[in-house]
C-alpha cells in the first residue's frame, strides 16, 4: 500500500498540513511503456521555508515518523527561536544533523549561515535543455566519519543536504532534491498540474 | 442615567456587529479538495495551499512530482 493511501497517514497529514503538488519533470508518454519518473515530498511553513522533505518513494512508517518528527522538531524551533528567523533556520539545520547522526550514524556539522553560493545568479546550477538555469546547485557539508560511512540512503542524502540548508525556499531546493539526490532530470520550474498521478484512473476523479 | 441612554444601544449594536460576523463565518467557503486516489486532501496550487495554512495555522506539504512509475503505488 503506498504511505499516502495510509488512512492513518493521511489523517495525520490532513490534521498538521494543507497538501498541495506540482510538476517539476516532462510527462512522457510512449503507450503502456514503463517510463522513468520520481517524487519528492517538502514539508514547509506558509511562506515556503522548507522545514524538512522526502526524497523518493517511502513507505507508510517512514512517511509517518518524518511527519511526525517534523511537526515535533517545528515546534521545539518555534519554542526555543523565539520569534527569530535566523535562530529558528540554525535550529532547524542543528536538528537535521542531529537526525543524521542519530539514525543513519553521518557526523556532519550543520551549517548555520547562509552561504553566498545558494543564489541561482551563481554559475553552478541545474539547468534546462536550453541551458536556461532553473535551481541552484547546492554545497553539501561534508561527511566527518566517511571511512564509517558506507551509502547513503536518499533519506539520510536529504537530511544532509537540510543540515545546511533547511529553511531554504523551496524554488532554491527543489533542484537539489530531485536532480541531485534523485538523479532526475529537472526538466521545467515547479507548474501546475491537474493530477499528481495521472497514470491512476481513480486519481482522475474528482 | 445618561451612560443607560449610551450604553444599551453600544451594546445592542455590538450583539448585531458579532451576529453578523457569525453569519459571515457560516458562509466562508471551504476550499475545495481532492484525494487524487490517496487518503490525502490536497488542494489545486501551493499558493491556495499556503494561503489556507496560514488562515487555519497548518503547514504546507508540497509534492514534487515528474514521469511515471514502476509500480504506481510509489510513495
Amino acid at each position: 500500500m503506498n504511505a499516502l493511501a495510509n488512512p492513518k497517514v493521511g489523517e495525520l497529514i490532513n490534521k498538521h498540513f494543507v497538501a498541495s503538488f506540482q510538476r517539476v519533470g516532462s510527462f512522457k508518454i510512449a503507450g503502456k511503456q514503463k517510463q522513468g519518473g520520481n517524487v519528492a515530498t517538502y514539508f514547509c511553513a506558509p511562506d515556503g521555508r522548507v522545514l524538512n522533505a522526502i526524497a523518493g518513494p517511502v513507505d507508510a512508517p517512514t512517511m509517518r515518523d518524518e511527519v511526525e518528527w517534523t511537526i515535533q522538531k517545528t515546534r521545539e524551533a518555534i519554542r526555543e527561536s523565539k520569534g527569530n528567523a535566523d535562530t529558528f533556520k540554525a535550529l532547524l539545520r542543528t536538528y537535521h544533523a542531529e537526525r543524521l547522526q542519530e539514525k543513519y550514524g553521518v557526523r556532519v556539522t550543520p551549517i548555520l549561515k547562509d552561504q553566498t553560493m545558494q543564489s541561482l545568479e551563481t554559475a553552478l546550477a541545474y539547468r534546462d535543455k536550453d541551458g536556461r538555469k532553473l535551481a541552484p546547485v547546492l554545497p553539501l557539508p561534508p561527511i566527518e566519519n566517511k571511512g564509517e560511512v558506507r551509502q547513503l540512503t536518499n533519506l539520510a542524502k536529504t537530511h544532509q543536504l537540510l543540515a545546511a540548508h533547511a529553511g531554504a525556499k523551496i524554488e532554491s531546493l527543489y533542484g537539489a532534491v530531485f536532480q541531485g539526490i534523485l538523479n532526475e532530470k529537472v526538466t521545467t520550474k515547479p507548474v501546475q498540474t491537474n493530477t499528481p498521478f495521472p497514470w491512476r484512473k481513480e486519481a482522475n476523479a474528482r | 442615567m445618561s451612560s443607560k441612554f449610551v450604553t444599551v444601544p453600544f451594546c445592542l449594536i455590538l450583539a448585531a456587529a458579532l451576529w453578523a460576523d457569525e453569519l459571515d463565518l457560516k458562509t466562508i467557503e471551504k476550499t475545495p479538495t481532492a484525494c487524487h486516489g490517496t487518503a490525502v486532501e490536497f488542494v489545486d496550487t501551493p499558493v491556495e495551499a499556503a494561503q489556507l495554512a496560514k488562515k487555519e495555522k497548518k503547514l504546507v506539504l508540497v509534492l514534487h512530482v515528474s514521469g511515471y512509475f514502476e509500480d504506481p503505488d510509489f510513495t
